[in-house]
């Protein structure tokens, strides 16, 4: 019976721990793949060009950024927190797996999406 | 009775074992991944420096705000209330920025305003060193009209350091 009872939480441990092991290796996957087709690289780009045209964007100005990843086949999603004046584009997985920059214009941004493109209205 | 102590000691001593063995795995499999992490990053990882673009765009921003404006002691008081007018907010701690105006009057009046972290300003005196921030030194002949309609000339110059180090290198 201890015997019996010992083997049932020794499997037990040993099934949660290749549980965490496939997750944590599909973590790794992911997070290689993201890394090696270059969309880390591209979120990195795309948030510091925005940033840097809505620094250069005067009241009037509506900018169109084009969002679509042909490689990934993606769509990055593109935040702006006003009140931290800052830009996160990410490929899906919000802030945490986007990558973010500060812009200094404080000029009030509108932003919503039309097709591929996202549009940006200065005012 | 004497047997089933011991074998509850050796029940407790078992446990142990396993608990540390099994403390062990899981260190490993963070090693792994930690380890993986770490050389995907230094593989595949690239920063793009555009300090020195933000630092030109600042410049340029503050410029042509303030030849748009009249020369009057109200808006020049602080630095604050000429970045708001300007619509510029500095993002804090990592930009620094240094207005002086040199009136062309006769009593060659100057008007310095700074503002952001004044630290990056020393930091730009040095010339080699890791993680120094990028800085700008531009100056301006420009024409400001003062609360009367009348033009003069100003001399502007703009000092401007931005740091954003962990972002751009």
């Amino acid at each position: 019976m201890l015997n019996k009872r010992g083997d049932i939480q020794q499997l037990f441990y040993s099934v949660m721990y290749m549980i965490l092991a496939i997750f944590v290796l599909l973590i790794l996957f992911f997070y290689v793949r993201n890394a090696a087709s270059g969309t880390t690289l591209k979120q990195q780009i795309l948030a510091k060009q925005i940033a840097l045209l809505i620094d250069t964007a005067q009241p009037g100005t509506t900018l169109f950024i084009y969002r679509y990843d042909e490689k990934s086949k993606t769509y990055f999603n593109v935040d702006i927190d006003e009140s931290a004046r800052e830009i996160t584009v990410s490929a899906g997985g919000g802030k945490i797996l986007g990558y973010s920059y500060n812009f200094f214009s404080s000029h009030k941004l509108e932003r919503s999406y039309e097709g591929a493109y996202v549009k940006i209205k200065v005012s | 009775m004497i047997v089933s102590k011991n074998n509850r000691k050796n029940k407790k001593g078992v446990l142990g074992i396993e608990m540390v063995l099994w403390l062990f795995r899981f260190l490993f499999l963070i090693a792994i991944f930690l380890g993986m992490v770490i050389v995907v990053v230094s593989f595949y990882s690239a920063r793009i420096d555009v300090r020195e673009v933000e630092a030109v765009l600042l410049s340029q921003s503050f410029l042509s705000c303030l030849e748009e404006q009249h020369f009057s002691t109200t808006f020049f008081t602080s630095f604050d209330a000429v970045a708001k007018r300007c619509n510029i907010v500095l993002e804090e701690g990592e930009s620094y920025v240094n207005l002086t105006f040199y009136k062309n009057d006769e009593a060659k009046t100057t008007i310095g305003l700074t503002g952001g972290n004044e630290n990056l300003a020393e930091l730009c005196k040095l010339k080699t060193g890791k993680n120094l921030p990028k800085c700008l030194e531009n100056r301006y002949y420009i024409l400001i009209k003062d609360e009367k309609g009348k033009s003069s000339l100003v001399l502007l110059s703009i000092n401007i350091a931005i740091a954003k180090v962990l972002k751009n290198t």
